[in-house]
């Protein structure tokens, strides 16, 4: 892309950096976490979501459906009424905000040989195919590991491949200026990530009808993305996802909320249903949502490809 | 399965009554109302393409993580499903970053066999038992191999520092079926003294009514020693012992995403008692068991016979006799009563030969290696089973003077 065309992303605005002993953040209260989902790595062929281990919880897709309890004794909602919820004693993500971290995913050509902290790979057990699974049913139930992909520092010039797609560019105003800049040489910073989740208008990351997709897709021409009209408007927005990750090694994680993070990408992706009474079916990591009629999960455990990086 | 059906009956029921339409509610949805993130990085001193930076970097991620939870008092629910949940997440996170490595594949094949390991002279690691560090290693005839040994400690020793963890005392207490009678430290301090030996031999057994009346395991509750042999199967298979905590969370997960049904929640809680459990798995586990030995000791007396035994002898007359090729029969149930017959002939004939060769037969390494692996191996297929297919509908009548924790299913069934 020409780089004349591409315009300054917003100044840095480091007032709202919050320190804690260990980490550095900033908070955003936008729908940005609709960009953060497009981003988040599923399997080439199918709907399952990885990331690296970065999230202490195990617990299992019950969580989404069923009431808990907590230590106080104090009943909560299952997670997906929340969700579907508008009631404000119920939003979905009241007191708590989802943490995210950006990183990069890198080829290579065998992750198995890797850190486990390294690989990239399904947050709960899910079921996959596998020809060689022990009881003959084709099926083991176990975490997925990308076998060609490891992650690690989102470098500068991966997050400037991300933010050229909408159109943007760093300018000599995105110097982070902090004291400790010296630990981090060529990694991009969260006040980058700051100042790109928040240059996008609101009204833009509204895409709950063809209509207002279509104009966040025009407002981001660079993106190169034509709304495909034999497609459904959340296969569209999969499809989406799937392009722009094609296009830039950029990758997102969830340390904190990583349940909720669950159910809006799967939301948003349509990975399931979202209905009123209608049961919620099993994460059906083994089918392909995106293109009607193009496939099944083709990959097996530990021969998964990599996926399509530039 | 009759009332896996029944549930998944109640929900389709539900769903026809008061469908509404999905793109209403995914429009609806929270999806669109400003969700309030947070973009954080943990302050370290990192390179680019330095991969310790990044395990470093990853590391307190999930470190911060698990601060966050913890402030928020949102931790793992002390139910049993969460505290096996705990269970294998640690194990899953601490044998996989010892090892670098996944699952077992007992029978496949190493390029360079491990013809013996030495304690002294090996630095032991957590590896997943092979046929090579797990059959053919002669370290003395009854000893479990060394591999075993170092595997079970270390199973164990995750078991125990997760558990005696003051923020996991009520899920300890869940494990224990501790109900308050009495100091459950004491309890656990018991288990604890007495665990040890039994748990990383070859031949830790599941507990029954039977062995924990006579005294043999009534320093732990039923429920205890079955996840400890749950715990001991996954010295084989780690990773499967997911499949085990995920016996106490409700099978189908079709459960309602707004009105949870009463109907459904009432049979989860039937099908994730441990009345139920006890009835489908630990009861058919039981079972199987000792064919499974049985047949295991008869392949062995076989193997012997026909390396060592002349055709006239007592022995092959049964043997050729029970091996008809034609009408050979493979049905489990036909092997108990050769199998008591072999066991019956072969320590007789054990006991004719020299006693080197009586020692071997008697404390067969491979025998015991393969009947533990068997053994376990058959408790997480029991497990996966019921997960996949769901319970039998077929009850056990009760049984007097005992307390009948079926009686919910029997009238769900009725």
């Amino acid at each position: 892309m020409d780089d004349s065309s591409l315009k300054d992303l917003p100044p840095l605005a480091s007032r709202l950096k919050q320190g804690h002993n260990h980490s550095t953040s900033y908070q955003l209260s936008n729908n940005s976490h609709l960009i953060s989902s497009l981003l988040h790595e599923r399997g080439p062929s199918s709907h399952a979501m990885y990331q690296p281990d970065v999230n202490h919880r195990v617990t299992e897709e019950v969580y989404f459906n069923e009431h808990t309890v907590d230590e106080t004794g104090k009943r909560q909602i299952p997670m997906m009424q929340s969700f579907v919820s508008r009631q404000e004693s119920c939003m979905f993500t009241f007191g708590n905000p989802i943490s995210y971290i950006h990183y990069q995913a890198h080829k290579v050509a065998d992750a198995s040989v890797l850190s486990p902290c390294l690989k990239i790979r399904t947050h709960l057990p899910m079921a996959i195919k596998h020809s060689k699974s022990r009881d003959g049913s084709g099926r083991f139930v176990g975490r997925g590991v990308l076998s060609g992909l490891k992650a690690g520092f989102c470098s500068l010039s991966a997050f400037m491949k991300l933010i050229s797609l909408f159109g943007f560019k760093l300018g000599s105003a995105h110097t982070v200026t902090s004291n400790d800049n010296a630990d981090y040489p060529d990694i991009a910073r969260i006040e980058h990530w700051h100042s790109f989740l928040s240059s996008f208008d609101e009204k833009l990351l509204d895409w709950t009808t063809k209509e207002k997709f279509i104009a966040f897709l025009d407002a981001y021409p660079s993106l190169g993305y034509k709304y495909d009209e034999s497609l459904s408007l959340r296969q569209n927005i999969n499809v989406l996802s799937y392009w722009i990750r094609a296009r830039c090694p950029v990758r997102a994680a969830i340390p904190d909320g990583q349940h909720r993070g669950q159910v809006l990408t799967y939301g948003l992706v349509g990975n399931f249903e979202i209905t009123s009474h209608a049961p919620l079916r099993e994460f059906g990591v083994d089918e392909w949502g995106g293109v009607p009629g193009q496939g099944k999960l083709l990959s097996l455990f530990g021969s998964v490809p990599s996926g399509v990086i530039c | 399965m009759v009332l896996y059906h029944l549930g998944l009956f109640v929900n389709s029921q539900l769903c026809s009554l008061g469908a509404i339409s999905g793109e209403k509610q995914w429009q609806s949805s929270q999806l669109w109302d400003g969700v309030q993130t947070k973009v954080i990085e943990p302050r370290i001193k990192c390179m680019l393409g330095n991969d310790d930076d990044v395990i470093r970097y990853f590391s307190m991620c999930k470190t911060y993580s698990k601060k966050l939870t913890a402030n928020q008092q949102n931790n793992i629910p002390p139910t049993l499903h969460g505290a096996m949940s705990l269970i294998a997440g640690s194990l899953e996170d601490q044998c996989e970053h010892l090892t670098g490595t996944t699952a077992l594949e007992i029978f496949s094949s190493l390029p360079n066999p491990v013809s013996s390991f030495k304690k002294d002279d090996v630095e032991l690691k957590w590896a997943p038992l092979t046929f090579w560090n797990y059959f053919m290693v002669h370290n003395t005839v009854s000893d479990p191999p060394l591999q075993f040994v170092y595997n079970a400690e270390v199973i164990r020793s995750i078991f125990f520092e997760l558990m005696e963890n003051d923020d996991h005392s009520t899920h300890r207490d869940r494990i224990q079926a501790y109900r308050g009678d009495s100091k459950p430290e004491d309890k656990w301090n018991d288990f604890v003294s007495k665990i040890g030996k039994p748990f990383i031999s070859l031949n830790y057994l599941a507990p029954n009514r039977r062995r924990a009346g006579k005294g043999n395991y009534d320093y732990m509750s039923l429920r205890l020693a079955w996840v400890m042999v749950a715990l001991h199967a996954s010295i084989f298979d780690y990773v499967r012992f997911a499949n085990v905590a995920r016996l106490f969370k409700p099978p189908d997960p079709t459960s309602l995403q707004v009105r949870p049904s009463p109907t459904y929640r009432q049979l989860s809680k039937i099908f994730t008692g441990f009345g139920w459990l006890e009835h489908c798995v630990w009861d058919v586990h039981r079972s199987i068991v000792p064919v499974v030995h049985s047949k295991i000791d008869f392949e062995h007396f076989i193997i012997r016979c026909l390396h060592t035994e002349k055709d006239d002898t007592e022995a092959n007359k049964l043997l050729k006799q029970s091996m008809q090729r034609d009408q050979f029969n493979y049905d489990f149930s036909g092997w108990l009563p050769v199998a008591s017959e072999s066991q019956r002939m072969s320590k007789a004939w054990a006991l004719g030969q020299d006693a080197s060769f009586s020692k071997g037969l008697d404390t067969s390494s491979l025998r015991d290696r393969m009947k533990c692996l068997a053994v376990s191996l058959l408790f997480f297929d029991i497990v996966e089973t019921l997960l996949r297919h769901g319970p039998d509908a077929q009850v056990a009548d009760p049984v007097d003077g005992v307390k009948d924790n079926l009686a919910p299913c029997r009238k769900c069934i009725r």
